[in-house]
């Protein structure tokens, strides 16, 4: 049973939750709804286009100094990508700055460029897909939950201040749940997010929680 | 002074954000080994001289040339590479330190931590005494951070925690509470000095 789990996309060693890769990346864009879907959809694009370049190049890449092609290669679809949102909307690619400048770094600390070595294109293709989607949907999974508690909103990007909100049910200044928006909030609903993980998992390894 | 001395309490806030990006790397989320103190400095000399360089290369770049984009997009390989160096370095330096395990995880450029250091003090620091003291006080609070956590790590193995709390929950609930508190005094520290 345990073996059958190992490489698991979710439950696995490697996964998001097991390896805490992304957790930089979760804490901060989740604050709101529409930063988690536009930086979810930035993960998606990096990993997915990173896997085929990386796959696709391989034959021609050199052995020695591939850790800084692959370097080179996330940070320009990285960038690429915040190019992209500044034309769609310039305030939204103002506020994510500093989230997009760290997805490179997650793909990298993810380690997925190793795990590509022995795979197909295709397969290649699919596992960077999945893992993103994983990643991409516990941030808009946290944000559902902080931004309502934290704001007392829902937000979607676009317009011209770069997000909508869909109503705004805090009539005071005063917000003492507010503090589930920053980072602090993050930190603790990640932390209970990982007590449930570790709780389901454990029996999937036979008791062993992997730590 | 008090414009050096709010650029300086900025980069204390940071605090939170190192945090983040130790933890979200897995470089605070294990207990540092009593062996590792040197090491954690030398790590923690290549994060200052790497950021800071880096600050220097885009404010001198800045007079020549307009990057732009271009700017964020080499900071992650930029910091790497600068990271590794300097490793390289210190490892031919202090032989002895070479092979041992390290506090701070290389893999990427700290985690993170060199690119957030280069965009604060980019952001923040308009002249490079200023950036200067912005990457001292990042320094500090990464050492802090890590220091932080490593001694949560240890106490949560001498006390009696629930099971499901074991490890990295209990860590992430510590610093939440601890965010939390960081958060609420650099608020009193910005209407202090009335920002």
């Amino acid at each position: 049973m345990s073996e059958n789990y190992r490489n698991h996309i979710f439950w696995g060693r490697t996964s998001p939750l097991s390896s805490l890769f992304c957790v930089g990346l979760l804490a901060m864009a989740s604050s709101r709804f529409a930063y988690a879907l536009t930086t979810g959809l930035c993960l998606l694009f990096v990993y997915c286009a990173a896997a085929l370049v990386a796959a696709g190049a391989r034959p021609i890449l050199p052995q020695r100094g591939r850790p800084v092609i692959y370097l080179f290669l996330s940070s320009f679809l990285g960038s690429l990508y915040l190019f992209g949102l500044s034309l769609f909307s310039p305030l939204l690619a103002q506020h994510l700055l500093f989230v997009i400048i760290l997805v490179p770094c997650t793909v990298i600390a993810s380690g997925i460029f190793d795990r590509l070595r022995e795979l197909e294109l295709v397969e290649g293709a699919a596992l960077s897909f999945q893992e993103a989607g994983i990643i991409a949907l516990l941030m808009l999974a946290l944000s559902l939950i902080r931004e309502p508690i934290g704001f007392a909103t829902l937000s979607f990007p676009g317009g011209a201040a770069g997000i909508i909100e869909l109503f705004n049910a805090s009539k005071t200044d005063f917000f003492p749940a507010q503090v589930f928006a920053a980072s602090a909030g993050a930190f603790l609903l990640i932390g209970l997010g990982l007590v449930i993980y570790g709780y389901n998992r454990a029996p999937l390894f036979n008791g062993r929680t992997g730590e | 002074m008090s414009t050096v001395l709010m650029f300086v309490v900025l980069a204390g806030f940071s605090y939170n954000l190192l945090i983040q990006f130790g933890l979200g790397f897995g470089s605070g989320s294990r207990p540092i080994p009593e062996y590792a103190g040197p090491i954690l400095l030398i790590q923690l000399c290549c994060l200052f001289l790497t950021s800071f360089c880096i600050y220097l290369l885009f404010y001198l770049l800045s007079f020549v040339l307009n990057l732009d984009f271009f700017e964020y997009f080499l900071y992650v390989p930029l910091s790497s590479i600068g990271a590794f160096a300097l490793e390289t370095l210190a490892s031919r330096l202090f032989p002895q330190y070479d092979g041992m395990d390290k506090p701070l995880r290389t893999s990427c450029a700290y985690a993170g931590l060199i690119p957030a250091a280069v965009f604060l003090s980019r952001s923040l620091a308009p002249s490079p005494v200023l950036a200067l003291a912005v990457c001292i006080c990042t320094t500090f609070s990464t050492l802090f951070a890590v220091l932080l956590i490593s001694a949560i790590r240890e106490r949560a193995v001498l006390e009696k925690v629930p099971a499901p709390l074991r490890g990295n929950p209990l860590v992430f609930i510590s610093v939440g509470l601890l965010s939390l508190v960081f958060t609420a005094l650099s608020c009193v520290f910005f209407a202090a000095l009335g920002f």
